[in-house]
């Protein structure tokens, strides 16, 4: 099986006017995949209905290779989980909440749960209660991990964290993934994180998958133009134009394109347009820019 | 995973658990206070009366205080559960059923704990009085009794906890359509047709959840430690 | 050696990587049997996926700067001086490229960048 986790057309709606549509979703196996997109565009949705937690009113589903919902229990013994919100039980100490998680899973790595609570500094005879939201965090990555999975769905594991925890915990992960080859999917809003581990990027907005892409394809097909002599409507440019900006100086713009490729300089000589500069954009730049077109323009920006 | 979640509700009920189990215990002993501690002076058959009658006066507490240990195990259970939004069960590989099932098997398990002390209570009970001749005994179909009524309670309580509330509000919904629709359908379709004459859809239907071997039976029977 | 990679660049990380060791190689830093680190601590160290790290050492084995020992570790290897010589060209290449580039956005000529590096380092810059 060559994709971790398969989405085609789905679609959920709440009753209420957020909804889901047209969702086809693919995480090769053995990739990190990241997935991004502000608050309230789906993400957690597309988790939950990808844990089984939410049955799509449309569409299916598939993980590691099973129907979801429909084999959820066999395939959850496979899948590491790391929700937005602890799922661990504050009246519990860290060793409780251990052995109890652990009596679920065949595959329960004892040795490597033990290290892995050294090296994140937890103390098995801390109550959760008590505990740092850094040591919450740590601990469900520990949780995780131990299972042993083929799949890690992470659910902004690091949000909100301090430096410090985050390495900590990415490191983990990474090890796990060197040792491994498991496939990891997994949304944040830190997108200078993603963009360090990540060889897939997906973008979610306003409940469409929007990009889905390999990282280096998306990063190098967004790229912040320096044009002059630019007119009204340029001529069917290979590229597409996400937004215009007029800069002082008469027919100066910024476009920026989705999609570009070397070759395209060319372009400019036909339409006669000059290229004054093109200019690479990192991972959350690309993503701002993408976001940001597909929104009304704000009465400020000309 | 029987384990740790049996210690999981164990946590969670602790504190509350011990008062009940004290109760369990004292309350046999409370229900035969004065009884027997002076031998008759009236005649045996007006002995065995004021035995029975005074006894009588606790009796309801009885299952009262078996139905309060099941509500109480059964919140207990879910308690956590609920306040985590139950994500973390829906996460476990297990399906949904047997989550639950191993849930009450666990509470079952606890609810031995006052069932026992009951049934200690009442052996220490009976053995603190002198019977009045014709009278009998019965500590151990008691305690039995009380253990199934906390099971059923506790069953019937979990089953509401670990539904939804809109679940509930269904079933208690369904409860009464079906009062109305059965009253309907005893009091003007029934006679109409002529027929299943004298039945009352609802009452039957009462009757056999409550008498044996309906669910229910194990409250309405009878909860006599001394009896004849 | 590997403190400077840079994930928000166009270039991609696995690149970076490789470009770090061959310069090492080409500088004399490392020499013929030195080990790398293991794709694991690399992964680990910098904080990349390791699928990223592999490459990067695909790619140095496949120009022949370093042999993957399978179980052992990866090992650099022999590099003839030519190839050396070659690889501190295309770096002192990329250097300028970047220096002409960063040059023409802001309007200074290839005039003035030469006097300046005159005025630098002393070296006779001739056009």
């Amino acid at each position: 099986m060559n994709s971790a986790i398969e989405m085609t057309d789905v679609a959920w709606r709440a009753g209420g006017s957020f909804e889901v549509k047209d969702l086809s979703l693919r995480v090769p196996t053995g990739s990190i995949y990241g997935f991004l997109g502000p608050n309230g565009s789906g993400k957690t949705t597309t988790i939950r209905m990808s844990m089984g937690m939410l049955k799509p009113d449309r569409g299916t589903i598939r993980v590691l290779g099973r129907d979801v919902p429909r084999d959820m229990p066999k395939v959850l013994a496979r899948v590491g989980y790391v929700p937005e919100r602890p799922h661990v039980y504050p009246a519990l100490t860290v060793r409780e909440q251990v052995r109890f998680h652990a009596s679920f899973f065949r595959l329960w790595d004892a040795g490597w749960a033990d290290e892995l609570s050294e090296r994140l500094g937890l103390d098995p005879e801390r109550r959760i209660s008590r505990m740092s939201k850094g040591e919450t965090g740590k601990l469900l990555m520990l949780l995780a991990l131990s299972q042993r999975p083929d799949l890690l769905v992470l659910d902004e594991p690091t949000d909100g964290l301090d430096p410090v925890v985050r390495r900590d915990v990415l490191t983990a992960l990474l090890d796990y993934v060197s040792e491994t080859n498991a496939t990891v999917f997994i949304s944040s809003h830190l997108v200078h994180e993603l963009e360090r581990i990540c060889d897939w990027v997906g973008v979610m907005d306003d409940g469409r998958l929007v990009v889905e892409l390999p990282m280096q394809a998306f990063k190098n097909g967004i790229k912040r133009i320096k044009v002059a002599d630019a007119p009204a409507v340029p001529e069917e440019p290979p590229f597409t134009i996400l937004s215009r900006e007029r800069l002082n100086g008469a027919g100066s713009e910024t476009w920026i394109v989705r999609g570009w490729q070397d070759p395209m300089r060319h372009y400019f000589d036909g339409a006669g347009i000059g290229l004054r500069d093109v200019v690479d954009l990192d991972l959350e730049e690309g993503f701002v820019e993408l976001l940001r077109s597909s929104r009304p323009t704000p009465p400020y920006r000309s | 995973m029987y384990q740790p979640m049996l210690f999981l509700h164990w946590k969670q009920i602790r504190f509350a658990l011990l008062p009940f189990i004290f109760a369990a215990y004292g309350l046999p002993l409370l229900a035969v206070q004065g009884l027997g501690s002076s031998p008759g002076m009236e005649g045996p058959a007006l002995e065995a009366y004021r035995v029975v009658s005074t006894y009588q006066v606790w009796l309801p507490f009885f299952p009262l205080l078996a139905a309060a240990i099941g509500v109480t195990l059964a919140l207990s259970a879910w308690n956590w559960d609920h306040q985590l939004g139950h994500v973390y069960a829906l996460s476990l590989p297990i399906s949904r059923w047997r989550y639950a099932a191993v849930k009450m098997g666990a509470g079952a398990v606890l609810a031995l704990l006052p069932a026992s002390a009951f049934w200690i209570g009442a052996h220490v009970a009976v053995a603190s009085i002198s019977l009045p001749v014709g009278l009998h005994a019965y500590p151990d179909q008691l305690a039995i009794r009380f253990f199934a009524a906390i099971l059923v309670s506790y069953a019937l309580l979990s089953a509401m906890a670990a539904g939804t509330v809109k679940t509930t509000l269904w079933v208690l919904a369904g409860g009464v359509v079906f009062v109305i629709f059965g009253s309907f359908l005893s009091q003007f379709v029934f006679p109409y047709f002529g027929i299943l004459r004298h039945t009352d859809v609802v009452q039957w239907v009462f009757h056999a959840l409550v008498s044996a071997p309906g669910p229910f039976q194990v409250f309405t029977g009878n909860w006599t430690l001394i009896d004849v | 050696m590997f403190d400077d990679i840079d994930p928000r660049s166009p270039t991609p990380l696995y690149e970076q990587i490789a470009a770090r060791v061959r310069m090492s190689v080409a500088a004399g830093d490392l020499g013929p049997g030195d080990a790398l680190p293991s794709v694991r601590a690399l992964a680990r160290d910098l904080r990349v996926n390791p699928a990223t790290v592999v490459q990067a050492y695909r790619d140095l084995a496949a120009d022949g700067f370093v042999e993957l020992r399978h179980g052992q570790g990866t090992f650099v290897q022999e590099v003839p001086t030519f190839v050396r010589e070659e690889e501190r060209a295309a770096q002192a290449t990329k250097l300028v490229r970047t220096l002409l580039q960063d040059a023409a956005r802001l309007g200074i000529s290839v005039e003035e960048l030469a006097r300046a590096l005159n005025v630098e380092t002393g070296v006779e810059i001739r056009e």
